[in-house]
């Protein structure tokens, strides 16, 4: 053990101490010496629990939430039954008319047809696993974020502020929000604890920052309605504000090699789409793809993104 | 003081005024390093600028006055760990200023101070950080009430915090009062759980960390690696932090030993890639075997509820 270990391990932890702990700043032999030395001295552990104390249910309530089933589970079993039911009326309907090619075409499209064919194997898990189930891996980032990005806007935000609740692949993704009468609109954009970007004066609902917003982190926004002497908030408090995420320069990588390699295979560029969390591609496309490719699988997949 | 150094009980000078002010005063004395300290450690980072190091520093010492008076009064129990709570004040309202910076609270705070400033209900006092009722002039600053529902005029929700509290309040506790949003703070400051709430959420985590230990290795080591908090940095330290599990023991869990978590720990939480790296699967395999986790222990705590 170095000296510096020495020194932590004979007296008791400071706060600095704790803090680098607690942030990851510490270096390797402090983080160390401090651990152990919380798992040995009483005076030092009540120190440490009282001080963060309080981050406890914040931080754990997010983990928390994530071991309960979200509500896109019940969606998706709604989904699948009226899929089924769907199904069901689709072959009532060929049955009836036996001139129509929907029969082939389900037979056609089931659960492996096309999902061995792509020359990256993600992709095949991907395709297939979608199929089968009826939802889409979501990549890490996105599913960081938070569990309603691909699922639909958090509850209570005014639809028409967008982007809301889904990735955007543009660095400088255009946002807009409902009109006022008569007002001027000032919009700033938070990443973390920062304000990292914010308009000027504005006479239209809609904006484009001039500066790149940086790939691969989430933001939240909202919007200053000012009229007269009056300024509202745009989503009122205490609805929550609007999140998206700007997807990183791999997933971007990802996306335009699948769209130049395969620009018409719609169930693969939407579920890549769904699974780099561009909600509303993914929706777009998917639906493409269930209109081409009639099936209770596809009509499943598309269910998963239509609109909330 | 008795066996326990940190602790700190007021009952035995509340009765005499000379002993009780020399009594608070060593109080403060010991914890203005505390409050140094933190508010040093993130200002020498430049997280907090000399403004809002001042604006920690004044609420942390009112919050404390406040709690001391009450505890000389009687109406609150002793503080186990004085250094601890100290700590908790200021690391809490050192967060309060990072949560302040989102717009959507700035503009609640901006309002709440114009209102307080123009509305001839109101006063302001302390350079900015205390208001009061008219009629509440010469009384002493009192802790936040809970109040529901709030009136949704801001100017008339303060006027019914105050008069439920009784006294002058600090802004920024009339701000947590009236931020109701996502990202609204704890009450700081306040003891608005009892010790047998904060006991129960320490035993539902033990409880939580119980169950993790008994998930599949690989499954353990992708969810662990990865837990992240509702704020910046990893949640795990706080699994030690808290007296949860030991340093070493989280190790074990990692399988890994201490040293190599602490080798690691400036990286955590790590991302998909970087554990699929370590475990020797593809990220996709990491993120479902995160979910089989998720899965089982959600199917476990589900069955204890």
């Amino acid at each position: 053990m170095a000296e510096s270990d020495v020194r932590v391990m004979q007296k008791h932890v400071n706060v600095e101490e704790l803090l680098r702990f607690r942030d990851g700043s510490a270096d390797a032999s402090e983080t160390i010496a401090v651990g152990r030395h919380l798992a040995g001295c009483d005076r030092c552990a009540a120190m440490a629990r009282e001080m963060f104390l309080d981050e406890m249910p914040a931080t754990f309530a997010a983990e928390e939430r994530r071991l309960r089933p979200p509500f896109w589970v019940y969606a998706i079993a709604a989904a699948i039954v009226l899929a089924a039911i769907g199904a069901a009326v689709l072959v009532s309907i060929a049955r009836r008319n036996a001139t129509q090619p929907a029969a082939p075409a389900i037979a056609r499209t089931g659960t492996a047809a096309p999902a061995e064919r792509y020359d990256r194997a993600e992709w095949n898990a991907l395709v297939r696993d979608a199929l089968a189930t009826g939802a889409v891996a979501v990549a890490a980032p996105a599913a960081a974020v938070s569990s309603d990005v691909l699922r639909g806007p958090a509850a209570g935000i005014d639809g028409a502020m967008t982007p809301s609740a889904t990735a955007v692949e543009s660095p400088r993704p255009e946002f807009s929000w409902p009109a006022v009468p008569d007002a001027k609109f000032v919009v700033s954009v938070v990443a973390g604890d920062d304000v990292v970007a914010r308009s000027g004066t504005l006479d239209r609902n809609r904006w484009t920052p001039e500066q790149p917003l940086t790939p691969g982190r989430t933001y939240a926004w909202q919007v200053r309605a000012i009229r007269g002497a009056g300024v509202e908030t745009l989503p009122a408090p205490p609805r929550p504000n609007p999140r998206f995420r700007v997807i990183g320069d791999d997933e971007a990588r990802d996306l335009a090699a699948a769209r130049a390699r395969y620009p018409n295979d719609h169930l693969l560029l939407g579920v890549l789409a769904a699974h780099h969390g561009l909600r509303d591609e993914a929706r777009r496309e998917l639906a493409r793809y269930a209109a081409e490719h009639p099936s209770p699988a596809a009509a499943r997949l598309a269910a998963g993104f239509a609109n909330p | 003081m008795r066996d326990n150094p940190g602790m700190v009980t007021l009952d035995e000078t509340a009765r005499d005024p000379r002993a009780l002010d020399a009594a608070l005063e060593d109080l403060f004395r010991r914890a203005q390093p505390v409050i140094d300290a933190i508010v040093g450690y993130y200002g020498g980072r430049r997280m907090l600028d000399r403004s809002e190091c001042e604006d920690v520093v004044s609420t942390v010492r009112m919050r404390l006055l406040l709690k001391l008076q009450r505890l000389a009064r009687g109406e609150t129990g002793a503080i186990a760990t004085y250094e601890g709570y100290v700590a908790r004040l200021t690391y809490n309202a050192v967060n309060d200023v990072f949560r302040g910076r989102h717009p959507e609270r700035a503009v609640l705070k901006k309002r709440l101070r114009e209102i307080a400033l123009r509305d001839p209900r109101f006063a302001i006092e302390t350079p900015g950080t205390v208001c009061r009722l008219n009629e509440q002039a010469g009384h002493a600053v009192v802790a936040a009430v809970q109040v529901h529902p709030l009136p949704d005029d801001v100017g008339d929700a303060l006027e019914a915090l105050l008069r439920a509290a009784a006294g002058p309040l600090l802004l920024n506790d009339v701000l947590a009062a009236l931020y109701t949003g996502a990202e609204a703070p704890p009450a700081p400051g306040v003891d608005s759980e009892t010790p047998l709430i904060r006991l129960q959420r320490r035993e539902d985590l033990a409880s939580l960390w119980n169950e993790i230990l008994l998930l599949p290795q690989t499954q353990r080591i992708a969810l662990l690696l990865n837990l992240r908090g509702s704020g910046s940095g990893g949640a795990i330290a706080l699994l030690v932090l808290l007296g949860v599990t030991t340093f070493d023991a989280l190790a074990a869990a990692l399988a890994m030993t201490g040293e190599e978590l602490a080798a690691i720990w400036s990286e955590l939480p790590m991302d998909d890639l970087t554990i699929a790296e370590r475990l020797g699967v593809t990220r996709q395999q990491v993120i479902n075997l995160r979910q089989s986790a998720r899965k089982r222990l959600g199917r476990r705590r589900g069955r204890e509820e």
